[in-house]
């Protein structure tokens, strides 16, 4: 089957799908190749290295159409956590007959896992840090507790820091939950 | 030598608490309209705002491909399904502009949620090409800290 690359709103012919100088372009992203000539033959247009490669006979919301006789935009948006293309296909007069997207997602999700409850060492002695809330001073608590060591010399003495409005960080007090809920 | 008290920090048990949630097997992807309300909230797979079943639409979603178990690299432990998520023939109906991933072997529970450019689909195909598997891009990503 004859295939098309779609540039800006124009389709550029390719040759025919099999044609040994295309196996480069529809080789790349790995991932796509196993599906991609099922798309093809189905009359699905794919995305191959960012770039929309349309058959030569797609399916349209009422059948098939020869994709010749379409009028074709694509559109592109890309964010720092993936790039979307999309591809829309109107029969001559307006009408929107076949539309696909495409996310590439660039970057997943982060989560991060805080350390389990453990001892910290502070100024009072060892304590839980289940115990403690990490903040800085508030009116009305009068006693706080400090880490011991700067840096932590343990794996277990984690300690919080916030960063200053002049850029440099510090340590946030060690409030014992008790004095806070005594001043709140 | 002192003992030194807390929980495992070594890769296996890592890879053991994100497996739980990510599994190898199972893992099912829906199609939301843009007006539904879905989000990182919630818990279980709903029906509530999916794209109607037909049109190349399946009720529930689509099966995602999940071959490789998460893995662990430095502090990072982090799982990508193996293949990417698609639709062919699709009809949306109006625009959609979420897909939410859930496990059907654990009460349908919800493991992402992921959101794109509001989009009408019609006959056409919706991809969602996955990231590269490692500690940075990988698709979900647990930072122990």
């Amino acid at each position: 089957m004859l295939i098309y690359r779609l540039q800006l709103d124009t389709l550029i012919s390719l040759g025919q799908h099999n044609e040994p100088r295309y196996a480069d372009l529809l080789a790349q992203p790995v991932s796509e190749t196993d599906t991609l000539g099922h798309a093809l033959d189905a009359g699905q247009c794919a995305v191959i290295s960012g770039e929309w490669v349309v058959p030569e006979v797609v399916t349209v919301i009422d059948g098939h159409a020869r994709s010749d006789e379409l009028e074709w935009s694509c559109e592109t948006v890309t964010n720092p956590m993936q790039i979307e293309y999309t591809i829309t296909a109107r029969r001559i007069g307006g009408q929107i007959v076949k539309q696909s997207k495409h996310i590439q997602l660039v970057r997943g999700f982060e989560k991060i896992i805080p350390p389990a409850v453990h001892l910290i060492t502070t100024t009072k002695g060892p304590l839980l840090t289940s115990d403690l809330i990490f903040k800085s001073p508030a009116a009305g608590v009068t006693e706080y507790w400090y880490p011991t060591v700067d840096p932590p010399v343990s794996p277990l003495d984690r300690v919080e820091t916030e960063v200053l409005s002049d850029g440099t960080k510090r340590y946030l007090e060690l409030v014992h939950r008790s004095a806070v809920a005594q001043s709140e | 030598m002192a003992n030194t008290a807390g929980l495992p920090t070594y890769s296996a048990y890592r890879i053991a608490a994100m497996t739980a949630l990510y599994p190898t097997s199972g893992v099912k992807a829906a199609l939301y309209l843009a007006s539904a309300t879905r989000g990182p909230t919630d818990t279980a797979y709903s029906s509530t705002g999916e794209v109607t079943a037909g049109g190349g639409y399946t009720a529930g979603g689509a099966t995602v491909t999940t071959a490789t178990a998460p893995l662990q690299t430095s502090a990072t432990t982090y799982w990508t399904p193996s293949a990417n998520i698609s639709w062919t023939s699709l009809t949306t109906g109006g625009n959609v502009d979420c897909i939410q991933l859930y496990d059907t072997a654990v009460s349908n529970r919800v493991i992402g949620t992921f959101t794109f450019g509001a989009t009408s689909i019609t006959a056409g195909t919706l991809t969602l090409q996955m990231p590269t598997n490692d500690s940075t891009n990988a698709l979900a990503r647990w930072v122990w800290s």
